[in-house]
């Protein structure tokens, strides 16, 4: 999976690209604490073209959003596709996130 | 009916080949994308599970995977000689099982998913080990 980063008025923006498993989850965990390094907590997930996740890589997410949340930050996913957004729904894990429909949305939500 | 087996060797590198391969066969038939996605996804868990508790991520075991396309049902087969899973672990997978608090982000699991997907999307899950194979079947009815 590939992740860019990047800032929009302040907000770390950080799209994701490919698939999101047991594989690429250490990378988006890496990614998110190098951030956090540069106190960046208040974080948005564009996902759009994220094409597949399994329980390893909403694993990823949850433990993304506890080492966020505990520098008083939070995660926010956007652009989610069908079957990605379904996999959340069907594991009740969409309760958790708050999810937009873009990720200029999800920005400005902050 | 149709059916094929896949080999790979116990290296969650491969995973994603296996769960791509799976997925576009199903696309090739009455399935649906989120169908096709669906059994990308249990493949993908079931894999996993091999590789990661079964073998304990040593990489150099065989998984086989076995797709079967009938008329009315499409079953994967997935195989592994590891560690034999606890069948009461297949028993008490269940997604609306999950003591997961939502209301607070700390109580809520980073792992243990798996099988519940699995369940949940599959019709009917079964395990069973024999002369030293563990296969996890999982049918989807049509």
């Amino acid at each position: 999976m590939e992740i860019y980063e990047e800032i929009n008025d302040g907000i770390a923006v950080l799209t994701l690209e490919g698939r999101l498993d047991a594989v690429s989850s250490k990378g988006l965990k890496d990614a998110v604490n190098e951030l956090l390094k540069k106190e960046k907590s208040s974080i948005v997930l564009n996902m759009l073209k994220v094409d597949f996740i399994d329980s390893s890589g909403l694993g990823s997410l949850v433990s993304c959003l506890k080492t966020v949340n505990n520098e008083r930050g939070d995660i926010r996913l956007a652009s989610l596709q069908d079957q990605v957004r379904a996999i959340l729904e069907l594991t009740r894990l969409y309760r958790v996130f708050q999810i937009f429909d873009d990720s200029d949305t999800a920005v400005k939500s902050y | 009916m149709k059916k094929i087996k896949f080999i790979i060797k116990s290296d969650l590198e491969n995973v994603a080949l296996a769960g791509m391969s799976i997925n576009k066969l199903c696309s090739l038939t009455t399935m649906d994308d989120s169908q096709s996605f669906q059994m990308e996804l249990c493949a993908v868990e079931a894999i996993n599970n091999s590789i990661i508790h079964a073998y304990n991520n040593e990489i150099t075991n065989d998984v086989e995977i076995y797709l079967e396309i009938a008329d009315k049902y499409f079953q994967l087969d997935i195989c592994d000689r590891g560690k034999t899973m606890d069948k009461d672990i297949l028993e008490r997978a269940d997604i609306n099982l999950l003591k997961d608090n939502f209301d607070n982000p700390e109580e809520i699991s980073e792992s243990g998913r798996g099988l519940a997907v699995i369940k949940d999307v599959m019709d009917k899950v079964t395990y069973k080990s024999v002369n030293g194979i563990n296969r996890l079947t999982m049918i989807k009815y049509i």
